[in-house]
């Protein structure tokens, strides 16, 4: 159970405080609703090229990092399609240097045409390491396209393509600027030894006079129904096959969002899961193979990855990972299994929340998911998910129309 | 205390960074047979994490791969317990189990609710005496491992940390000694089981708890591993370490970025300058305000990131400065790297970055030693020390203590580019 107050600001700034006296350190989190879905398609990457812009200085402070380390703490932040989230942890009697930092990248930036062309390569050279220059870094530049044709999960967090980066102008930056990062598209998390009475009176001082900017108007094309299933086959300097599935599932707060999370878990999480058991372990037609969901905000996909045995053919593979799944969705799922699952999911989250930080980080979160409430929720709403449902969702999610498939072969040349 | 008058942003609010860290010396149970339990107790948590650490790592092998796959394959089956009953049982708890293997140690690693440790226990006993290193289980496990290492041997970064590890330590060197895809092939069952009878004796086991540790827990310990007897005397291992200075490059053609390592061997743990060059490490690269950081990244922007870090082991520690950089600034990023070095040589460091290097260490010590989980973490590392956590108190002293000419001096004695071994793996030859 993780207690919280929160309030918010006249400038509409929502605070959420959650007391943790068992720690020196706090944790603060501010989430900024936008994300790489809010993106112009000819000009992606733009959010996640901002989140590193928003290190470069702002109108009062000629660096982020300085002051934060002078007081101890240390920060970092990532973007997503759905948000940008900046956190940062620090010892509790310097929590005011966080205010006066975050408060001031809220109040203005600095905007420095070098501070832009800097970070364009630096994020041209994360763009080269995680993506390019990486064996299987383009699979997910690959298969989002594939899945999504309207909505813009089709592109990643870190771009389309180099050039949108190189593209980005500093007018861009500053329109980008006044229109995302205003105390009204913002959520601050605390965690630690903290008083509510006092972040109040430090959230006032130090973000109360920042103005709110308009309201955001979201025209978020949605994705139409996909009817027939997608393959696509490429070839690349790896060394072995590889297999990606994708299919459309149920956004994060849709009722059905535990349920498709726990398909996941049966299917590919731990070494007794189905799919691992069976294809990895008993046939050995795979080296390496994992299940997921996506977890985002919007409709996400439900995905199963694998590295095919080195001198199996890709196809029979295919074959066996295509049978498997369909045994599965035609024998119940046994009590025992269910209730793994949920064990895991459920020392998953105890583990997780021994840390300030993830406490702070989730509570912002769940309070963009539209209820802060739900945090306390969560492990009842997997706790209930029922045998039946396991097999309606499977049945649904999991079927060829629906279905995105990769096939990313090694080039033997 | 807060004043409620319209900030002031143009001055940074006070910081204190006089922390008092609650350091926990465990205690310290020594089973019958031997067996060292260290007790991090924490009663209102549910998280349970149990360490076992075994005198195992890549040094103590006498045929490369055999530490790290013995240790992988204890959850492979046993004479009890198939590969299957142990996975089911471990997922079903909700319990997570980490198998890792380093230079000098291998580890397993349990996390499960308190709950659910006295059902693991017996599954973990078993693993530890019991594992039986199939034939059909081997070769599935050895080709998934084969398959990692072939992925990995595409990736500019781990092709340069082996080139690296080997010149670093010596070839021939316990420390040195770097797996290739013949390996694989050479690799029995039969080395498993020697490997594993002589270097996972329950007997000479370190295990440390951390969490709701009650003395029920104490007695399921006592019960599953105190009886087990020790059949053969500790091992040791030499590090010969055959060091050059030299310029290594290797070809890896169409690669986008250059994978840069540059460092040389230094000082063990227990040396005098040993802390001192902590602070070093962390002024050159060891922060994201670092001094690379700030020359390479953020003015130049040759890279997403270039770090430095001191990798202390029992018989040996290294240096190593690492990064990815642009394929075209690959060159001009070997000369920063250079420039950095030589600064620390040539001028004290300012007042100024030395009070903040301190007060940010003095905030990760803060950080890294919150609560039980992370104390037991790093009281790990002191087990091949003194295994008393006092080790951090005096780590932390001697980094307030420091000042800039004993720097300087630490600069010149260990930070020489001349005397360090530079790899850069990509696609332009640099000379």
């Amino acid at each position: 159970m993780i207690q919280y107050d929160s309030f918010t600001l006249d400038n509409g700034l929502r605070f959420l405080v959650h007391h943790d006296r068992s720690t020196p350190i706090v944790a603060m989190n501010i989430l900024y609703q936008v994300g790489a879905k809010d993106e112009h398609p000819d000009k992606t990457g733009f959010a996640h090229l901002f989140e590193h812009l928003m290190f470069g200085g702002s109108v009062n402070i000629p660096r982020y990092d300085e002051p934060l380390q002078q007081a101890g703490g240390e920060n970092n932040a990532f973007t997503n399609s759905d948000y940008t989230n900046y956190y940062l942890t620090v010892p509790k009697q310097n929590l005011e240097t966080a205010f006066w930092l975050e408060s001031d990248r809220m109040l203005d930036l600095a905007f420095s045409p070098k501070s832009l062309e800097t970070q364009r390569n630096v994020v041209i050279e994360e763009f080269r390491q995680n993506y390019l220059n990486q064996p299987y870094g383009d699979a997910w530049l690959l298969l989002k396209p594939l899945a999504y044709k309207q909505h813009p999960y089709q592109w990643n967090t870190i771009g389309k393509e180099t050039a949108h980066i190189e593209n980005a102008t500093l007018e861009d930056v500053k329109d980008f600027y006044s229109k995302y990062y205003n105390p009204n598209n913002a959520i601050v998390a605390i965690a630690g030894d903290v008083q509510t009475g006092d972040i109040k009176k430090l959230a006032e001082k130090w973000f109360g006079s920042i103005k709110s900017g308009p309201d955001i108007l979201r025209t978020i094309p949605s994705e139409p129904e996909q009817t027939e299933a997608r393959k696509l086959e490429v070839k690349r300097k790896v060394s072995a096959d590889s297999i990606y599935l994708a299919w459309h599932s149920c956004g994060r707060t849709h009722p059905d969002y535990e349920a498709v999370d726990l398909v996941s878990d049966l299917l590919g999480s731990g070494q007794s899961s189905v799919l691992f058991k069976e294809l990895v372990l008993k046939k050995a037609l795979f080296a390496e193979l994992s299940a997921f969901v996506t977890g985002d905000i919007d409709p996400g996909l439900l995905v199963v990855t694998g590295k095919v045995t080195d001198g199996i053919h890709h196809a029979q593979a295919l074959d066996a990972l295509t049978k498997t799944l369909n045994q599965f969705k035609e024998r119940p799922v046994s009590e025992q299994s269910l209730r793994k699952v949920k064990n895991r999911v459920i020392t998953g989250q105890v583990f997780g929340d021994i840390s300030v930080l993830s406490k702070a980080m989730k509570l912002a979160y769940y309070t963009y998911l539209g209820d802060t409430a739900l945090i306390n929720e969560q492990t009842n709403r997997y706790r209930s998910v029922s045998a039946g449902q396991i097999k309606q969702v499977a049945d649904s999610v999991i079927n060829e129309s629906n279905s995105n498939t990769l096939i990313y072969l090694k080039d033997n040349d | 205390m807060i004043s409620n008058k319209t900030p002031n942003r143009l001055i940074a609010p006070d910081v204190d960074n006089q922390h008092k860290i609650a350091l926990i010396e465990p205690e310290k149970i020594v089973l019958k047979n031997g067996t060292q339990l260290f007790l991090f107790p924490d009663n209102s948590r549910e998280a349970m994490r149990m360490d076992m650490v075994f005198d195992a790592g890549s040094a103590f092998q006498d045929k490369k791969l055999a530490a790290s796959t013995t240790i992988g394959m204890l959850r492979e089956g046993t004479t009890k317990f198939t590969a299957g009953t142990l996975n089911m049982r471990i997922d079903y708890h909700g319990a997570y189990l980490d198998l890792q293997s380093t230079k000098d140690h291998g580890y397993l690693t349990l996390y499960c609710l308190g709950k659910s440790l006295p059902a693991l226990l017996p599954l973990v006993q078993d693993m530890l005496t019991q594992a039986v290193f199939k034939e059909r289980n081997f070769n599935i496990y050895n080709r998934r491992q084969k398959q990692e290492f072939q992925l990995s041997s595409q990736k500019a970064k781990h092709l340069a940390n082996r080139l690296y590890t080997a010149n670093l330590y010596g070839a021939e060197s316990v420390y040195g000694q770097i797996a290739d895809e013949a390996d694989f092939a050479a690799l029995t069952t039969s080395d498993l089981k020697t490997f594993y009878g002589k270097h996972f004796q329950p007997a000479r086991t370190k295990i440390i708890l951390s969490g709701p540790v009650t003395q029920k827990t104490i007695h399921h310990i006592i019960s599953s591993f105190g009886d087990i007897e020790n059949t053969l005397s500790p091992t040791d291992f030499v590090q010969d370490t055959l060091f050059q200075p030299k310029l290594l490059f290797k070809k890896k053609p169409g690669a986008l970025q250059s994978a840069i390592m540059m460092g040389k061997p230094v000082m063990l743990r227990t040396h005098k300058d040993y802390f001192g060059f902590l602070v070093l490490n962390t002024i050159l690269g060891g922060y994201f305000g670092s001094r690379l950081m700030t020359n390479i990244r953020e003015d130049k922007g040759y890279t997403y990131g270039i770090h430095s870090m001191v990798s202390p082991m029992r018989k040996a520690s290294g240096f190593t400065i690492a990064t990815e950089v642009g394929t075209d600034v690959t060159k001009a990023a070997l000369a920063e790297i250079r420039l950095e070095l030589l600064r620390l040589i040539e001028n004290p460091v300012k007042d100024e970055e030395l009070w903040l290097v301190k007060n940010y260490l003095n905030g990760t010590y803060l950080r890294s030693l919150d609560g039980v989980y992370s104390q037991a973490d790093k009281f790990r590392i002191t087990l091949d020390l003194d295994g008393r956590m006092d080790y951090y108190a005096r780590s932390l002293d001697a980094i307030n203590a420091i000042g800039a000419t004993e720097l300087k001096d630490l600069a010149e004695r260990y930070l020489n580019p001349d005397e360090m071994l530079t790899v850069v793996v990509g696609d332009k030859e640099v000379e």
